[in-house]
């Protein structure tokens, strides 16, 4: 099973952890806040917004290694356009995945 | 040989960070002036500054890439500087859209840090033989 991992973060920074740092830290913050935000519009079955909301987190989700998680979350950013949210489920167990990695 | 001077559109600060780093790397005389979105970009072309390219995400807050381009084909002062999208969205909509209202080329922002390493260096590469898709300011188009 897919796992959030540094691998992309780690071949952008180079040697330069400053940079890889300064990356980490604006996904630790940025991360709770779109999600919390996805939570809120889809509650409200506002779905284009919380569409958008995906997009977001879609970003997060690659640069986080999780080339599958990002398929997912492409996926489920269509269907919510479409007003369809069976892949709801699906989406937030990567989301939890990254929430355990980002706090640990 | 002139750098080239570019105006960055992407309301993620990571995504800016993220091509920077990249131009850094492979393309650093590349001049670029980064902006949050369309509104932004716009006060930045409006100011002294010329531009030879710009790079635009789709996804963005106040104004989003579609409007700006709307912005930018009406305008006769800037209609004509070549517009590349750089965009996680694969969605044919979005592409055609997009090709709709003239822009030069549609990059769909890779996963894998190596293509996408390629896929900006090629872009600054050659960035001189991309041509203009605009031969006059478009006049009243709503694409909304």
């Amino acid at each position: 099973m897919e796992q959030p991992n540094l691998s992309f973060i780690k071949e952008l920074s180079g040697d330069d952890s400053e940079f890889e740092a300064s990356i980490l830290d604006i996904i630790k913050i940025e991360f709770p806040q779109e999600v919390e935000l996805f939570k809120h519009n889809f509650q409200l079955e506002n779905y284009d917004e919380a569409a958008s909301n995906v997009h977001k987190i879609k970003h997060k989700i690659g640069l986080l290694g999780m080339q599958e998680g990002t398929t997912t979350a492409t996926e489920f950013e269509l269907a919510l356009r479409n007003g369809n949210i069976e892949l709801r489920d699906v989406f937030l167990e990567i989301i939890d995945k990254i929430d355990v990695y980002l706090s640990e | 040989m002139k750098s080239l001077s570019i105006i960055l559109v992407d309301d993620d600060r990571i995504e800016r960070l993220k091509f920077k780093k990249v131009c850094q790397k492979f393309h650093s005389s590349t001049n670029i002036v980064e902006a949050i979105d369309g509104e932004d970009a716009l006060e930045h072309l409006n100011s002294s500054a010329v531009f030879d390219l710009i790079i635009s995400d789709l996804n963005m807050p106040r104004m989003n890439g579609f409007e700006f381009l709307t912005a930018l084909r009406s305008s006769p002062k800037f209609f004509a500087i070549p517009v590349v999208i750089m965009s996680s969205s694969s969605f044919k909509n979005d592409i055609q859209r997009c090709f709709a209202m003239g822009i030069s080329n549609y990059l769909t922002k890779p996963l894998k840090y190596a293509d996408y390493t390629i896929t900006v260096t090629s872009l600054l590469n050659d960035w001189h033989k991309i041509k203009i898709q605009v031969s006059k300011p478009f006049k009243s188009t709503n694409f909304n």
